[in-house]
């Protein structure tokens, strides 16, 4: 039922596609302060990859109903897949570099929420992680390169970046955009170094797998470079970049599927090739590229997701994946066995086939400029084993006779499991018969890549003899299949040269380096923390005062010392029996010593207090200093009596520095800071002059309190005796609760 | 009065605050106090998001208050972020307490009392309103961390959080009498005028700088002021630990934003070279450095939260280093930011407390294992809150990095770099998070773990939809928010 939903679409898309003439386009503002707006450009290219979003979709969403049956789960399963759906579809249909960044990431979730569906493994669990790592750490990177793309161009339009690119081509900006626009495509399209996570990722239930990790989502890497071919197209890295990067992961996961026995497996690293192949013709100049690349596209998605459903229908038989215990199926599965020999004939590029166009397309974009024409040569091993591993698929397990291993009591997958593999590899092998009706789709679709695209005439006997080498070779690889396994699974790569350990042991260290961090600064001891509060500021001080020496020397000279008379010297003796208890405090032991010489602290505050010329506020320190030593070593001598004292860890030299530092540093300020005065004495003067004639007291501090602001002190005293009440209750509520006990 | 109707936001929670105490210690029935100041903090987060919407830079008020409290645009933008997370606080409260029987009404008022102190220290446009507002917002914290007084943790975080941040706010005083030494003045104008017209010596006024500047960042939890952090969020409960990390957190950073750019907007104390942007810039580096690679080896979620609040600290500042170049596009930013770090860090913690259940919490990462299975909807909070905080659309936190990063990268020059290393360190950010998403949905826990098993409770169900509600809207739609934070930034510079 819910396959309604993508088949009306395809079918909306298929009609947009019969009468397109111009792209459409659909915006509304999203974020206006940044120009950013939801912008969708429907060209032919987006078109195009609608129609197989949708298509496959279709097929999928069939499939997936009768792979799941009465799976408690499948819900869950079917509503990220339609979530993915939506994803896809916004993000090539999005012309904004955000909003395709949005629909990218969502993709990437649903990706992983799909992957994670069968938690009860370890291996799923563990593959979801990775890929979600991988993916979205290439998502970050692919923003960074958005950004920098949309500052160069003043937009974030595609439309407009691509106008605007000859403006900004051959800076250095645009250079570093463009690799990290690279390395998004690569983590996504899982090209080498980040390969690794496509494989892992087969743990997913089979629809999934057609779906995300070999028709659509991993095409999306794809999608945007040759999208924004036309921005760096004159930047002479991005050609030979690709081509490299893409080369080598073609040739490298064609090796790997050697090493496995798992069909899925197998079928994942053969796309991992394949995308490896899409890479390299986006690279290659000239105009047939594009064209080649359309044609692979569709022919990739038209024979790569059957061959998946055959896997899920093969393990949802038999219930193995392992080619080894896998033979002469055909009997019980015969549907399924017609479904895999025509995909198979398209993925081996046999001649008839919808592969064989494609194919031979990208021979002649290989072919054209002579310094690729080693491409061409490597290529034939590639091609070579691919047509194996397609022989494998269809051929191997479903004819070949085998130990008779499997359970007699097999029977072939349900109805809804047979018809999608076989619509879409059938559709692959019609077109394949011609492929002139779908060329002017491929036509337009390309024209949005290379302008100048347009269908070459195809040789057909030089083609045909050109694929002779590569059928010889994949009849020997298929047929010394086993003995090849086994000499290349024995050979074990040096983990350096594996990149999923370069991404644990990256982990690892992280981690490491972390705790190395932690440990240092987070030790949680306050002692340490008030030492780095303390000493920042000291750094801090000491800069500030270095930068402005110039200044301080003048600060300094500015500082009144004013005349020397008894009260000063009286406030000098203040401030060195401040300074001297200070010290003291900082090598004495004994709490009770301390507590003492902090008193005396206090007293020196008071006595400079006093002999400033402020008897008043002396008064109010002496009282609370006093105070504050009883009630402190009454609870001393309770602590005392408990015996949890700890006696406080002797000085240490660093400590005793950085409290001299941070001293020397403040009075240094506030000595600077006496030397600027510039506050005004003009309420001093006014209540001086006032509080007898108006208030008839002599002491104006009192006239002060009662009567010029007599206001404040009823708050005051409201405050304070709100406060006592509050204490009050609160002791009332500890003596209930030690009475409750 | 029209003052007060201006400053209703505050007034209804002092007065409100206050009733509710006298009607706790009067009435003869148990009072239901976490509805009453949830309804409070709401009540308050409408007038503010009100008066946002209607008359958000009100005029003909008295010198008298606006002298000491800015009433503007940005005042209610930051009202309505701090009644959100206190909201969000105060809703997981009154399940977390009832569920763990640890209730106490206290918790509440001193909730709300610190919330009225936050917002003064948001609006405070004098340097001694300042230190009021901090200290009311700060002493309420402490007590709200030790409230758990059979709980040696507790109390160990307490008393770290109560010494370095009386540390800090003698530090902060300090800087502050020296900004009054040098020109004489303490309400932000006219320490601005001073310096403006030259009247200041500039040696003090970069010291005053410097002290300011640092009691600041103690508050915001930057490196390397940052070491109270990860132990106070810790040893707080849950739902007090959120409060703790937003509303503390965006209230002094709304501060810092007025005194930075009303005291020191001075053009040559803000020389993107020579002035604070550097020391802005040094202290954003080492935040989003130390934060981001603190968090990486814990297991306690709460401490991943609170090296991740450090890291946020740092993007924040990355903002405040790019104010210079871009001064209203940063500050919007900035106060964007607010938004969704209280959004999506509120979000986290009210699912933290829904985990957990009859005095078991959910609290480490393996707790969490496998519950995105069992309770799939009431994991996808937590998953919405940890990729909001890594910033991946469509989620509040994708915007707010994008904008920050956007000011920074149009500042040019270190600050494009310093762009650079918040990108980069997200990537890092990533591991941490998503290890919180993978739990949640793909893992199994091992045989015979301790499952968490979520609580029942209506009010943090509350705090979760309104949190994932207002994380996914302002990634979706994130259009009237940002309208909203331009039109308060630029009150900042009228």
């Amino acid at each position: 039922m819910l396959a309604i939903a993508p088949f009306a679409l395809f079918v909306w898309a298929s009609r947009a596609f019969l009468r397109y003439e111009a792209p459409f386009e659909l915006r509304f503002p999203w974020v206006p302060w940044l120009g950013v707006e939801v912008g969708f450009h429907v060209d032919a290219l987006a078109l195009f990859f609608l129609l197989l979003i949708t298509g496959v979709g279709t097929c999928v969403f069939v499939y997936a109903a009768g792979y799941l049956g009465e799976d408690p789960k499948r819900r869950r399963l079917f509503s990220w897949l339609v979530v993915f759906m939506a994803a896809m579809i916004g993000a090539v249909a999005a012309d904004d570099l955000f909003v395709l960044y949005t629909f990218w990431e969502l993709t990437s979730l649903a990706s992983f929420m799909l992957v994670s569906y069968h938690h009860e493994s370890e291996t799923a669990r563990r593959s979801a992680r990775q890929a979600m790592l991988v993916t979205f750490g290439g998502g970050f990177v692919l923003l960074l390169g958005f950004l920098v793309l949309a500052g160069l161009a003043g937009t974030s339009s595609i439309q407009g970046v691509i106008a605007a690119a000859p403006r900004f081509a051959g800076e250095p900006a645009a250079r570093f955009a463009m690799f990290c626009l690279f390395v998004g495509a690569f983590t996504k399209s899982a090209q080498i170094p980040f390969h690794f996570w496509l494989p892992d990722a087969m743990a997913a239930p089979t629809p999934v797998s057609a779906y995300l990790h070999s028709a659509t989502m991993v095409k999306l890497g794809v999608y945007l470079l040759a999208r924004i071919e036309h921005v760096f197209a004159d930047d002479w890295l991005f050609g030979p970049t690709l081509i490299v990067v893409g080369g080598t992961t073609s040739a490298w996961a064609m090796v790997k599927t050697l090493r496995e026995r798992d069909l899925k497996r197998i079928l994942a690293w053969a796309t991992v090739s394949a995308l490896g192949t899409m890479m390299m013709l986006i690279g290659l100049p000239g105009a047939e590229g594009a064209m080649a690349l359309v044609a692979f596209v569709l022919a990739h998605a038209l024979y790569k997701a059957p061959l998946f459903f055959v896997a899920g229908n093969v393990d949802h038989c038999t219930g193995t994946r392992d080619i080894g215990q896998l033979a002469a199926l055909a009997r019980v599965m015969p549907w399924t066995a017609a479904a895999a020999l025509a995909a198979a004939l398209s993925m081996g590029g046999f001649p008839l086939s919808f592969g064989h166009f494609a194919k031979e397309l990208i021979h002649i974009a290989k072919r054209d400029g002579d310094l690729y024409t080693i491409i061409g040569y490597g290529s034939i091993p590639v091609s070579a084993i691919t047509v194996a591993v397609a022989a494998i698929a269809a051929v191997r397990i479903f004819w070949h006779r085998g130990d008779g291993s499997i359970p007699s009591e097999m029977h072939e997958a349900p109805f809804s499991m047979r018809i999608p593999p076989l619509a879409l590899a059938s559709l692959g092998v019609l077109l394949g018969l011609s492929p002139h009706v779908v060329d002017p789709m491929l036509q337009a679709a390309a024209k949005c890549i290379t302008p100048d695209a347009h269908l070459v005439e195809i040789d057909e006997t030089r083609e045909l003899l050109g694929l002779v080498p590569v059928y010889a070779l994949g009849v020997i690889v298929f047929a010394s299949w086993d003995r090849l396994h086994e000499v290349v699974a024995k050979v074990k790569l040096p983990s350096f040269l594996l990149a999923k350990t370069h991404l644990e042991k990256s982990q690892e260290t992280a981690v490491h380096l972390a705790s190395i961090v932690t440990r240092t600064i987070q030790h949680g001891r306050l002692r340490g923390y008030a030492a780095l509060l303390f000493s920042t500021m000291l750094a801090a001080l000491a800069l500030t005062l270095a930068a402005t020496l110039e200044d301080g020397r003048t600060l300094v000279a500015h500082a009144r010392l004013g005349e020397i008379d008894g009260a000063r010297i009286a406030v000098l003796g203040a401030c060195v029996l401040l300074v001297v208890s200070a010290i003291a405090m900082t090598v004495l032991r004994d709490t009770f010593v301390l507590l003492l010489v902090s008193g005396l602290m206090g007293l020196g505050v008071a006595l400079s207090f006093l002999f400033a010329g402020a008897p008043d506020l002396a008064l109010t320190q002496f009282i609370v200093e006093v105070a504050l030593v009883v009630v402190i070593a009454s609870v001393l001598l309770r602590v005392r009596r408990l015996g949890i004292e700890h006696p406080p860890t002797p000085a240490s030299p660093s400590r005793l520095a950085l409290s001299l530092g941070l001293g020397a540093a403040v009075a240094l300020a506030i000595v600077a800071a006496s030397g600027t005065g510039t506050a005004s004495t003009a309420l001093a003067e006014y209540f001086g002059a006032h509080s007898l004639p108006d208030a008839h007291g002599r002491n104006v501090v009192n006239v002060l309190l009662v009567d010029f602001r007599a206001l404040d002190t009823l708050g005051e005293i409201t405050v304070l005796s709100l406060a006592f009440f509050a204490t009050a209750r609160v002791f009332a509520a500890f003596r209930r609760e030690e009475a409750g006990r | 009065m029209t003052a007060l109707f201006a400053l209703a936001p505050l007034v209804l929670l002092l007065v409100g605050g206050l009733l509710i105490m006298l009607v706790d210690a009067f009435a003869k029935e148990r009072v239901e106090v976490s509805a009453l100041v949830s309804t409070l903090l709401g009540a308050s987060f409408v007038v503010a998001a009100g008066s946002l919407l209607a008359d958000p830079n009100p005029s003909g008020l008295p010198a008298e208050i606006t002298r000491y409290l800015a009433v503007d645009a940005t005042g209610y933008f930051t009202d309505v972020v701090l009644t959100v997370a206190a909201l969000i606080a105060t809703l997981a409260a009154g399940s977390y307490l009832r569920e763990h029987e640890l209730e106490r009404p206290e918790i509440y008022l001193l909730l709300l009392l610190s919330t009225f102190g936050a917002m003064v220290l948001a609006r405070a446009a004098d340097l001694i309103v300042l230190f009021i507002g901090l200290e009311t917002m700060s002493l309420a914290v402490y007590g709200m961390i030790a409230m758990r007084r059979n709980n040696a943790r507790s109390i160990e975080a307490a008393t770290k959080y109560f010494l370095l941040g009386s540390f800090a706010a003698a530090i902060f005083l300090f800087g502050a009498a020296l900004l009054y030494g040098a020109t004489g003045g303490t309400s932000i104008a006219a320490i601005r005028d001073a310096i403006r017209g030259g009247h200041a010596e500039p040696a003090l006024v970069m010291l005053g700088l410097v002290f300011t500047l640092a009691g600041f960042a103690f508050k915001v939890a930057a490196a390397p002021f940052h070491g109270w952090a990860p132990d106070a969020y810790e040893g707080a409960m849950i739902p007090v630990t959120g409060f703790m990390s937003v509303v503390v957190k965006a209230a002094a950073f709304a501060s810092l934003l007025r005194v930075f750019t009303g005291v020191f907007g001075d053009p040559l104390l803000m020389h993107p070279t020579t002035g604070w942007p550097t020391l802005v810039a040094a202290l954003a580096l080492l935040s989003m450095l130390v934060g981001n690679l603190g968090a990486l080896g814990q297991k306690n979620i709460k401490r991943i939260l609170a090296f991740s609040g450090i890291a946020h600290a740092g993007y924040v500042l990355v903002g405040f280093a790019s104010l210079h170049a871009v001064p209203e596009d940063a500050t919007a930013a900035i106060l964007y930011y607010f938004l969704a770090y209280a959004g999506g860090t509120g979000l986290a913690l009210a699912s933290l407390v829904a985990f957990g259940s009859k005095g078991l919490e959910a609290v480490d990462v393996d707790d969490l294992v496998g519950l995105g299975k069992r309770h799939p909807l009431l994991a996808l909070p937590m998953a919405i809150a940890m990729l909001s905080l890594l910033g991946i659309p469509p989620t509040a936190g994708f915007f707010a990095k994008l904008f920050l990063f956007q000011a920074a990268a149009q500042a040019g020059g270190i600050f494009a770099w310093l762009a650079l290393a918040g990108v980069a360190l997200s990537v890092v950010s990533g591991f941490y998070y998503l290890r919180i998403v993978v739990a949640l949905y793909a893992s199994e826990p091992a045989e015979g773990a301790v499952v968490a098993r979520p609580m029942r409770s209506g009010y943090v169900l509350l705090a979760m939809v309104f949190g994932s509600a207002l994380v996914v809207k302002l990634g979706v739609m994130p259009g009237l928010y940002l309208d909203l934070a331009l039109e308060a930034g630029r009150g900042l510079f009228h």
